[in-house]
């Protein structure tokens, strides 16, 4: 069997760190979790991952930072963005920027994942 | 006129011959100088030809760089709050004034480049100035610093999207713990405990939507101040209200229309306008069960306003209670059809916004039938013909 596609998950808050990466590896992914911005980056660069789960408001380095920094090394990664932030500003700038969709909290798993599949197919 | 104010009226005339101003004293020029707004006065053609010392101030321009000038020309040039520069079109209040003979309805929040770079919030009111024959001879501008008060708005805005991730994680959590729970994914649930859980479940989706509610109307709310009115190009913003709100028709198997007249624009606050129109439109569609909702948007170029009108077939809001569907919290008591849920915030939104556009907003609906709301917008066409 290949090796479970590894997902990160850029999400400062533990709780729901672990229910997204606790979703994702029911659903047969590995998540590897960042908790905030700077490791996110270091992670979503140096490590071989397919996807990105990405929070906006994350000490040290924002998700919108994150985003621009992955898009210029990886331009074709799944990032979907999952944030408080639900103002039409908000999402205009991160589609703008690259993301592949937008989810704003309060959320349902069971939605995330298929929106990830959804990306990750697209791609 | 009452007597009291006849009384007074007389007793002030008399003072006034008791006391006489020195002649050749500038006692205007000294008034002028000492109120703390800016205000200067114009010829015809909008040259300077008064600067007052809180101009100085707030500018930085000195009265004689700035005598004989045209506003215009680096002086004083006024842009929305994105930077696009109004003198010369329509939005320049004072080119407005003149051009039509009226004062300012209301203060204009704009922003004026300051000498030294940069530019400082100012809030403006134009009167046209007449000879005694009725000629039209200038204008007068005045202009208040509000710099300050703008910074309160945006520690404002600050605050509520501080408070906003700070209600909205514990939220996501107990929402998205519940949502895994409930579908097993960490083990069978007996039947007790599902029912359990789909009751906190339940409970947790209303707080949540009377938390977003609120938050939406402490964003909205907000004083004139805060908001970020632009040169706004209206007619794609309907379009995209539009294509956002046929999806969710379609779910209902309603049919939505939508008529826009393109060029549309005004001097307006996008994510305000949005949300407004946005709230209009997903009300007609929640409050329709069958039938059509439809959007139209036209210019009138008697009265220059954008007329916005959004119809439905839906249940309708009896006359008696048309009047106070626009307070805050109100909520349309209907036994057994009124069950959608909501704070009753979001017509209240509706209303704050389009009258801080200097907008008014009209209601016709018949129960049972349906309702058409019509808004009428301060605003102007773009052609592109010349």
């Amino acid at each position: 069997m290949a090796d479970p596609q590894q997902i990160l998950v850029a999400e400062d808050d533990p709780g729901l760190n672990r229910l997204i990466s606790f979703k994702l590896e029911k659903e047969g992914f590995k998540a590897i979790s960042a908790f905030d911005g700077k490791k996110a980056l270091k992670t979503a660069l140096e490590e071989n991952i397919s996807a990105i789960v990405l929070d906006i408001m994350m000490p040290f380095l924002d998700g919108i930072q994150v985003l621009k920094k992955v898009r210029a090394a990886k331009p074709h990664l799944p990032v979907i963005i999952l944030s408080v932030k639900s103002r039409e500003a908000d999402l205009h700038q991160a589609l703008e920027l690259g993301a592949s969709d937008y989810m704003t909290k309060p959320f349902q798993p069971e939605k995330l994942v298929e929106r990830l599949k959804q990306v990750m197919e697209d791609n | 006129m009452s007597d009291n104010e006849m009384n007074h009226r007389q007793n002030s005339a008399q003072k006034e011959k008791q006391f006489k101003i020195p002649e050749g004293a500038s006692v205007l020029t000294e008034i002028l100088d000492q109120v703390s707004d800016g205000i200067y006065i114009t010829d015809p053609e909008r040259n300077i030809v008064f600067w007052n010392r809180a101009a100085e101030i707030i500018t930085g321009y000195r009265q004689e760089e700035v005598l004989g000038k045209r506003c215009a020309d680096d002086v004083l040039e006024h842009t929305d709050q994105a930077g696009n520069k109004l003198c010369s079109t329509e939005l320049c209040p004072l080119y407005k004034a003149m051009k039509t003979g009226k004062p300012t309805a209301a203060p204009l929040i704009v922003k004026a480049l300051h000498k030294e770079g940069g530019r400082v919030v100012v809030e403006v009111s134009i009167t046209p100035l007449r000879s005694p024959a009725g000629d039209l001879i200038g204008g007068i501008e005045i202009f208040r610093d509000i710099s300050a008060k703008v910074e309160l708005e945006e520690q404002k805005a600050r605050f509520f999207s501080s408070l906003s991730h700070e209600l909205k994680t514990p939220l996501a959590n107990m929402q998205g713990y519940l949502d895994l729970l409930l579908a097993g994914d960490a083990g069978d649930l007996n039947e007790t405990q599902e029912e359990f859980l789909t009751t906190i479940y339940n409970e947790e989706q209303k707080l949540a939507g009377y938390i977003e509610e609120l938050l939406d109307m402490g964003r909205f709310e907000g004083t004139d101040y805060s908001y970020q009115r632009n040169i706004l190009d209206f007619s794609p913003l309907l379009e995209g209200l539009a294509r956002s709100f046929s999806a969710e028709a379609g779910k209902k198997t309603l049919s939505f229309s939508h008529k826009i007249t393109p060029g549309l624009a005004l001097f307006g606050d996008r994510e305000r306008l949005s949300q407004a129109f946005g709230n209009l439109i997903g009300n007609a569609i929640k409050y329709t069960e069958k039938g059509t909702v439809s959007l139209e948007a036209e210019f009138n170029r008697d009265s220059d306003e954008i007329i916005v009108s959004i119809s439905d077939s839906g249940i309708g809001i009896p006359e008696s209670e048309q009047k106070s569907i626009f307070e805050m919290f109100y909520r349309v008591e209907n036994p057994g059809t009124r069950s959608k849920g909501g704070t009753g915030v979001g017509l209240y939104i509706v209303e704050r916004v389009i009258r801080r556009h200097d907008g008014r907003l009209t209601l016709k609906s018949v129960p049972g039938e349906g309702s058409i709301f019509t808004v009428y917008l301060p605003g102007f066409i773009k052609n592109n013909d010349h």
